[in-house]
């Protein structure tokens, strides 16, 4: 009885323990809100402009938009480019830039506490991130695609059936996307797209979904692999802010237009996309 | 405070994850068991090519990352035409792993047995395999008890590891659901509620198995 | 029964036994003495092989113990050991610690094993504690139970390692008691041991062992009365002075 009793006083403890951790959960988010409505007393771009620095979000595994080069440790792609270009416009300075790695899992939250004011990850604009974060206008029409080893009996979206293995990465539109359009498949999600590839190139699965810009990048680096199908969704590619900083929005906006309109935009996309 | 509807919504790959992290905690529960025993009897056998294998297995297995090992089998063994799933190439990832420290508990607990207990019993005739099963491992199994306990519960919570190679387990479900939700914390925490309806009855079980073999004494 | 010719060993540098020529015929009790460190141990020991020697030839009932021929096991069955920390089986009961052996290496049934074990139980005269655990017992009694797990293997040579130095004054008494009456019963024994009236009363023979070397091999009369060499006649005023 007595080994009982103290058995369940241990699991009561515990049970506890998780909700304190749970309520400190909660309080965080509440300061978040108070944090925010403060913003708009003082508007993130005020605040950036005051910092004289923009802090963006990009990633570092990605191949012709945010790819680390190993022998300088810089950030190199179109994301990063376009990231330059616009805090040139904003501040006056290409040097005036931060960036920070992000993943597909991190962007959001990073972004929500503070440590980015801006998302430029090839990252798709979509109804339910809209509910999260703000975004501007499309920056790159990109679509999803698939990427098989060459000489695959998968031509196009409509070959998948439900003896085939989808390669995706956790939290990309295109793992949600892929279920939709081939719903009889099955979807295995891995962390980011270098063991995504891996796998892939491992036989691990049959065909590699996602965005067609990424993929052009894995294809140019393994030559035995190839795109096929064409696009089968629309992705527009948007940076993402904040909710409510909407002077901060309609800043990049107005460069990226600047951008397009000077040139400036096709010689970057020029640069990595279309070579 | 927590939102539940997180829970509420997703409860079919909550309840698919834990079932995959369940069956391959007990596969690999049992796997590692046999393994690290047979591992622990190279390293203590008297014969020498033996104890060099078992020392080498030991020392390369449990001194290199899981992760590494996982990966390793997962994309690494297809290149010699062996293919495994996530799954697979988990449950058995977490079986060779464990087995090292599993190996490493056994051995120590055995070693803890008074020599003179060795002497008494091969003065007598009974042979070393004898001597192991009815003297040596018997005694020997109380003190490896509790470090065994542990590798166990290290080895439930190290299944998380899994999730890399799309294994199905709880934290690969819970990583899908908090990266189309975004509501990250939340999940986490019920995936860490998920993993102590496993690992409390496990530590539990380790500890009346220990008071009530310390009461046979 | 047991023949030592020319047997040394070595611990790496330590020249624990120095050529040791040592007969002990069927029925003999012989008494090992000598100082601490003196190698009496080991030359017990080697006997039955828990020590392996270095060189020289060692043979028990004609059959060389240190020849890769030789299948250890066969012969320990007929040399029975008891150790000065008893080392009883603590997880197993008094009754499971003698039948054991006798179970398991010569294959008799539990029944059998179970009534040898109670006759040498009622022989070292604690047949009321078959169902205790060591645990449970004095030295003295834990002692006798070991005597009794020897001798269930009814062995035709017993060794007998120190088995009174870590009792109690009160408890040495009762061992010794029933080694005389084995001894008496004609069985073939080599005890180490510091009981200088045991060695007078029932010894055959006595060994005196120093650096490893045999120095004596008298009879107790002669030994104790008259010894020979000056570290034996050093060794016995030590001995008998304290």
């Amino acid at each position: 009885m007595f080994k009982n009793r103290k058995f369940l006083m241990f699991m009561l403890f515990a049970a506890l323990s998780v909700l304190v951790l749970a309520a400190c959960g909660g309080d965080d988010k509440g300061t978040k809100d108070k944090d925010s409505k403060g913003g708009k007393s003082t508007s993130a771009l005020e605040a950036i402009k005051a910092n004289d620095k923009i802090v963006w979000g990009v990633k570092n595994d990605t191949k012709l938009f945010g790819l680390k080069n190993p022998s300088t440790g810089e950030i190199e792609g179109f994301d990063v480019d376009i990231a330059k270009e616009i805090t040139k416009i904003i501040l006056g300075d290409e040097t005036k830039v931060e960036f920070k790695e992000v993943t597909s899992k991190t962007r959001i939250p990073m972004l929500n506490n503070g440590d980015i004011d801006a998302i430029i990850a090839t990252m798709t604009i979509s109804e339910e991130r809209r509910k999260e974060v703000d975004f501007t206008d499309v920056y790159f029409e990109a679509g999803q695609s698939l990427l098989v080893k060459k000489g695959s009996k998968i031509k196009s979206i409509d070959d998948i059936d439900s003896s085939t293995k989808v390669i995706a990465v956790k939290g990309s539109t295109s793992a949600i996307n892929i279920r939709e359009k081939a719903p009889k498949a099955q979807v295995l999600e891995f962390e980011n797209y270098a063991e995504a590839f891996t796998a892939l190139k491992a036989g691990q699965g049959d065909v590699l979904t996602t965005d067609d810009s990424i993929l052009y990048g894995m294809a140019s680096e393994d030559n035995s692999f190839e795109l096929v199908g064409g696009k089968f969704t629309e992705e527009p590619y948007g940076i993402a802010m904040k909710k409510g900083n909407d002077d901060f929005v309609k800043a990049v906006n107005d460069a990226l237009a600047e951008l397009k309109s000077n040139g400036k935009y096709d010689e970057i996309h020029d640069k990595w996309i279309e070579k | 405070m927590l939102d539940f509807t997180i829970l509420t919504e997703n409860i079919g790959m909550f309840i698919e994850g834990f079932k995959n992290t369940l069956i391959v905690s007990l596969l690999a529960l049992i796997g590692s068991f046999i393994l690290g025993t047979l591992i622990a009897v190279f390293r203590i056998a008297p014969i020498k090519p033996l104890n060099w294998i078992g020392t080498m297995y030991v020392e390369f297995f449990r001194n290199i990352p899981l992760l590494i090992i996982l990966f390793f089998i997962f994309v690494g063994l297809p290149v010699l035409g062996v293919r495994f799933s996530g799954f697979q190439a988990g449950t058995i990832a977490l079986t060779i792993y464990t087995a090292a420290f599993i190996a490493e508990a056994i051995r120590a607990g055995v070693l803890s047995v008074h020599k003179g207990q060795t002497e008494a019993a091969r003065s007598s005739g009974l042979t070393y395999v004898q001597t192991m099963r009815y003297i040596i491992l018997p005694q020997a199994i109380k003190i490896v008890i509790p470090p065994l306990g542990n590798q166990f519960l290290n080895l439930v919570k190290n299944s998380s590891v899994l999730t890399i190679v799309a294994a199905g387990e709880l934290m690969y479900q819970g990583d899908l659901i908090s990266s189309r939700t975004f509501v990250t914390f939340d999940v986490y925490i019920f995936i860490a509620l998920f993993y102590l309806i496993i690992t409390l009855p496990l530590s539990y079980g380790v500890n009346r198995l220990e008071k009530s073999l310390a009461k046979s004494n | 029964m047991i023949r030592f010719q020319n047997v040394n060993k070595h611990y790496g540098d330590f020249h624990v036994l120095k050529d040791i020529n040592l007969t002990i015929e069927k029925g003999e009790v012989v008494v090992i003495i000598g100082p601490s460190g003196s190698g009496k141990s080991t030359l017990l020991r080697c006997i039955n092989r828990l020590e392996t020697i270095s060189d020289g030839l060692l043979e028990v009932n004609e059959v060389e113990i240190n020849s890769k021929k030789t299948d250890i096991n066969d012969l320990r069955k007929n040399i029975g050991m008891v150790f000065q920390h008893f080392y009883l089986y603590p997880h197993k009961t008094v009754l499971q610690n003698i039948m054991l052996a006798p179970m398991k290496v010569l294959g008799k049934s539990e029944e059998e094993a179970k009534k040898t074990a109670l006759y040498y139980l009622e022989k070292v005269g604690i047949p009321d504690k078959a169902n205790a655990f060591p645990s449970q017992l004095s030295g003295g009694q834990q002692q006798r139970v070991a005597i009794a797990r020897g001798l269930a293997m009814s062995p035709g040579i017993m060794l007998f390692d120190e088995p009174t130095s870590a009792l109690d004054p009160e408890m040495i008494g009762e061992v010794l008691d029933v080694m005389k009456a084995l001894a008496r019963e004609g069985m073939t024994m080599v005890v180490v041991t510091h009981e200088m009236g045991f060695a007078r009363e029932v010894a055959d023979r006595v060994i005196f062992i120093d650096k490893g070397q045999i120095l004596e091999d008298a009879n107790p009369a002669e030994f104790f009365s008259e010894p020979k060499e000056e570290r034996a006649k050093l060794f016995l005023s030590r001995i008998f002075n304290h």
